[in-house]
């Protein structure tokens, strides 16, 4: 009986867990997944939705139940098979134990999940509680024990929460005050039970959630939130009273502009979400709630327009996210790196801004952004190579200048990359190609310098590179005058020491400034790395090297996706749409398509006249002015 | 789950632009000047009308095939020894072209610039471009065909562009060269010069639109004849007849020949990112075209595990000829003797015998 019990024990081990916790995402079924698509479709997708919790908990209380008895019978059923039909027993076979139950093995999750329902007796709740939160040592962990009158009888209550994160004016006025002297008002209750009552008439806050176990009043309340414990009642409410302190909207630090807006997001989900909408003003803007991290559960929120994003887009976006499993989950960056198809590709996949006006642009194209709490950087997937070299400002700015700066970019970019390693191979391998007296003045700077090129070129890149980094870690002004002191100082010095010769700093400053004309700094990063391969290949073989340096990068990112998406979509593969806002700005009336790689449920942006004023009449297009000469 | 490669008309257009044309880097405006004298490019024309109307023969004769490779075709024909005999063939003929054109870019670069580099270290840098490049795929490779074969075929157009002040059209005459009969029979053997169309058989099961196979076959057909007549003709009209017959690298010539004012005196080594690109995709789609041949040949299940070996075999093989001169002869009296026999002559025979065998079938399906 024991062999048949261990065998059956090893093979349904493998089935997958079932959902313990509404908190901690597993991937949904066929019918909650489209239980919750209708949701979503409807707008409903946020933590606090009282009536679609009460569902949620019912559907899956039933079918853990029925999987359970499932089981059950199964076990039972192959019993009676193997003595019908006399079936020896078998030696236990020795199963490798599967993944999913080592890890919980060495978890100590499990315990924490499992602090069971809200008991009936408010003495049980209470020591329940302290135990939680070891109230006895946690000094920020309060408890308010009161006295409420429902129905003429008087029950005793609590609440908890932490000193600091909750809003004290909010939870007086709203939660505590009423609860102690409405509950002396003569009200109508016949009909309702205590609970009902306390429900719709002693807390006049605008969210309140019943909750029947203890881990939903504990992530509430671990989240700002208030728990609400009253006796007999077996269940508690928690509310939500979040009043920490927090940053308050200001301008953009990484991405600045001159014109266009100057708001940034910031560490708060709900104000992030909030500015969204009120810069999108859009009905059809979902903000589904999804909360990563099996201890930090940190609330992230998946942002798109229903009747523009790819719905399958959408749906791998979501399913990526649910899928993660880790403890804690602090910033928008460690969420990339979880979420981005290639760990190992030299460049970003998802693009971090942390400007409202650019993700509601993205939404407007049918592309999903990912807002994490905690984070004032925002993630927008999936992008290509040319969103990343995209500035927030080109939008705002005439065509003509638009198209200018990003001229100026692309060729920031090919200074970083190549420029040091394009001066290598030609003093090295290529002398030819300098006209001869540029070829004298490079000798003659050079004479002096004991170390070969390359020495001097990575002495000086490396130089650079610290002295940024440096700039970076130095608190406040001294940054700034490290930076200035550090590079003048130390390039004329370097020279007069006759360590490199003058050109070169030339050369390093020129990349180092063409590194800042980079807007998305993770790319920036990127290819401040690279170089260092390409100097290298350039050390090797001159301009061969360069060319399969190149080769190969392009390789990597023609070989890359992102959600899906080719990196390097629309040319390379050529797709059938117009090849608008890639490289060249095109004027905005002309942005009459969204982009075809993303497959949006609307391809038209505009009509193919969107400035109605140019029509004057049936027929006739005048572009501003009388057009007499026809 | 493995994804579907497709491929676009475009890129497949690309892929084979540039592994038929990348010859014009190496040495053809020379050879086909050595052939037919200063009718290189007449012969080159003839040449492209008759394989023009082959391919559409072949293409016409595939319709019927849509969406099976020319192994399967084999297999339809002469069941799975077709198959493999076809394949062998297959195998041998890229085995016989990739380590003479990876020497031969190899020699030509060291020629150009790299002078005191052993040309083993130039073939081991090409090396390691066409393994990152097969080991990605053919969905990756088609993909950097499109970016790069534009800027390939700028390039060359600013070549031939920037020679015009050295064009002398005397230097065409005599018209016919060294004879109409001359043109002929060597353009029978110069039919190889686009025996790299074998690839467009390949890469069928893969097209996004199969139904537009032909069309690709006549762009790329087009493209490829527009500038390898284009560029013998240049040539011709830049170097007098006998100096045609001595360079080795006639497009670095050309280069070689562009004055751009005092500044900027010698421009060719910037050309060299040029043909490295060129280099880098003919050797990476050829190595990928050897190893799936080869997996498909024999009925593999992996095709990654073949690079390295076939790696070492390219480059084994090419470094054995001895010195550039040894490696051209190669490619000229070898290679563009059989291999428009392997490009034309067996597909034409594999679907013929195919087809026929089909309509048997058929035929006995509906007696039955």
């Amino acid at each position: 009986m024991k062999s048949i019990k261990t065998y059956l024990k090893a093979i349904f081990l493998f089935s997958p867990g079932k959902p313990k916790d509404p908190f901690i995402l597993e991937a949904p079924s066929k019918d909650e997944e489209q239980d919750s698509k209708k949701d979503s479709e409807q707008g409903h997708g946020g933590i606090y939705e009282h009536g679609a919790e009460k569902e949620d908990d019912i559907r899956r209380n039933k079918m853990k139940k029925e999987s359970e008895d499932k089981e059950k019978g199964d076990i039972k059923e192959q019993e009676k098979r193997r003595s019908k039909e006399n079936i020896p027993s078998r030696k236990p076979v020795i199963q490798p134990i599967p993944l999913e139950e080592k890890d919980n093995a060495h978890s100590d999750k499990k315990e924490d999940d499992d602090i069971g329902d809200i008991h009936a007796s408010i003495k049980d709740c209470l020591e329940k509680i302290k135990s939680i939160y070891t109230a006895d040592i946690n000094g920020d962990f309060k408890i308010r024990e009161f006295r409420i009158r429902v129905k003429g009888k008087i029950y005793s209550a609590f609440v908890c929460f932490f000193d600091g994160m909750i809003d004290r004016l909010l939870v007086n006025i709203s939660i505590l005050q009423p609860l102690m002297t409405l509950s002396t008002l003569p009200i109508d209750t016949e009909e309702q039970s205590v609970q009902e009552v306390i429900y719709n008439h002693l807390m006049p806050q605008n969210q309140i959630k019943t909750c029947k176990t203890y881990q939903e009043v504990v992530d509430e309340v671990n989240f700002g939130g208030i728990g609400i414990f009253i006796d007999s009642l077996g269940v508690a409410f928690s509310g939500d009273v979040k009043g920490w302190e927090h940053r308050t909207v200001d301008k953009p630090t990484s991405e600045l502009n001159i014109r266009g807006p100057k708001e940034a997001f910031n560490e708060t989900n709900r104000m992030n979400t909030a500015l969204l909408r009120k810069t999108l003003k859009d009905e059809n803007l979902i903000v589904e709630d999804v909360l990563i991290g099996t201890r930090s559960k940190t609330p992230c929120s998946i942002v798109y327009i229903k009747n523009l994003a790819n719905s399958s887009l959408v749906d791998e976006v979501r399913r990526r996210m649910k899928s993660i499993k880790v403890g804690y989950l602090q910033d928008s960056g460690e969420l990339e790196q979880l979420l981005e198809d290639s760990t190992f590709l030299p460049a970003p996949q998802m693009l971090l801004t942390e400007r409202p006006d650019r993700v509601a642009s993205y939404l407007g194209e049918g592309r999903v952004g990912i807002i994490v709490h905690g984070s004032p950087y925002v993630i927008i997937a999936p992008v290509t190579l040319f969103n990343l070299i995209h500035s927030p400002e080109d939008s705002y700015l005439r065509y003509p200048y638009a198209t200018l700066l990003r001229f100026i970019r692309i060729m920031g970019i090919l200074f970083t990359l190549l420029l040091p390693s394009i001066y290598l191979a030609i003093t090295n391998f290529h002398q030819e190609m300098l006209p001869t007296d540029l070829l004298l003045a490079i000798a003659s700077s050079r004479e002096k310098v004991p170390f070969p090129t390359i020495v001097s070129i990575l002495i000086m890149e490396l130089a650079f590179e610290l002295i940024r980094e440096a700039g970076i870690r130095i608190p406040g002004p001294i940054g700034t005058t490290l930076g200035i002191v550090g590079a003048l100082i130390l390039g004329q010095a370097a020279v007069s020491a006759n360590l490199v010769s003058p050109i070169l700093i030339i050369i390093v400053a020129v990349t180092g400034i063409g590194s800042f004309a980079i807007p998305d700094f993770s790319l920036g990063y990127s290819f401040r790395a690279i170089r260092f391969i390409y100097l290298l290949l350039a050390s090797i073989s001159g301009l061969l090297g360069i060319a399969l340096g190149i080769f190969v990068y392009l390789l990597f990112l023609a070989h890359a996706h992102s959600f899906g998406v080719p990196f390097l979509v629309p040319f390379a593969p050529k797709t059938t749409g117009k090849r608008t806002n890639t490289i060249f700005k095109t004027p905005l009336w002309k942005e009459e398509d969204r982009p075809d790689f993303l497959n949006p449920k609307a391809v038209r942006k505009q009509p193919s006249i969107s400035r109605g004023w140019v029509i004057k009449e049936k027929g006739v297009i005048e572009d501003g002015e009388k057009n007499k000469d026809r | 789950m493995e994804r579907k490669i497709k491929i676009g008309n475009f890129e497949a257009a690309c892929l084979l632009l540039n592994m038929i044309s990348s010859k014009i880097i190496l040495d053809f405006p020379r050879t086909v000047a050595e052939d037919a004298g200063t009718a290189g490019w007449l012969m080159t024309l003839l040449v492209s009308v008759a394989v023009f109307a082959i391919f559409s023969v072949i293409s016409k004769l595939y319709k019927k095939f849509s969406g099976q490779d020319i192994l399967d075709v084999g297999e339809s024909a002469f069941g799975t020894v077709g198959k493999i005999l076809a394949g062998i063939l297959f195998l041998v003929q890229f085995l016989l072209i990739i380590p003479v054109i990876l020497r031969g870019f190899a020699e030509d670069i060291k020629v150009i610039s790299l002078a005191s580099t052993p040309v083993s270290l130039v073939m081991l840098l090409f090396c390691a471009g066409m393994v990152v490049g097969a080991y990605l795929g053919l969905e990756t490779l088609v993909r950097i065909h499109a970016l790069l074969v534009p800027l390939l075929a700028a390039a060359f157009t600013v070549i031939s562009i920037m020679n015009i002040p050295n064009f002398e059209f005397s230097r065409l005459a005599p018209w016919l060269g060294r004879g109409a009969e001359t043109i002929l029979k060597e353009g029978v053997k110069n039919l190889s010069i686009y025996s790299e169309l074998i690839a467009l058989f390949f890469i069928m099961p893969f097209l996004h639109k199969k139904s537009d196979f032909a069309g690709i076959g006549r762009y790329s057909l087009f493209f490829s004849a527009l500038f390898l007549v284009f560029s013998s003709m240049c040539y011709t009209l830049v170097y007098p007849y006998p100096a045609t017959t001595e360079y080795f690298l006639p497009m670095y010539q050309m280069t070689r020949a562009i004055r751009l004012g005092r500044f900027f005196t010698r421009i060719e080594s910037a050309f060299i990112v040029i043909w490295a690109f060129s280099a880098f995709l003919y050797l990476s789609s050829g190595l990928y075209f050897l190893t799936w041949i080869f997996q498909k040949t024999f009925a593999l299940q992996k095709r990654k595990p073949l690079i390295l070996p076939f790696t070492i075999l390219v480059f084994t093989g090419g470094i054995i000829p001895e010195n550039l001169y040894s490696t051209l002869q190669i490619e000229m009296e070898l290679y563009r003797s059989v291999s428009w026999i392997i490009t034309f002559l067996l597909p034409l025979l594999l679907l013929g015998i195919a087809t026929i065998r089909s309509r048997n079938k058929k035929r006995k399906e509906a007696a039955e």
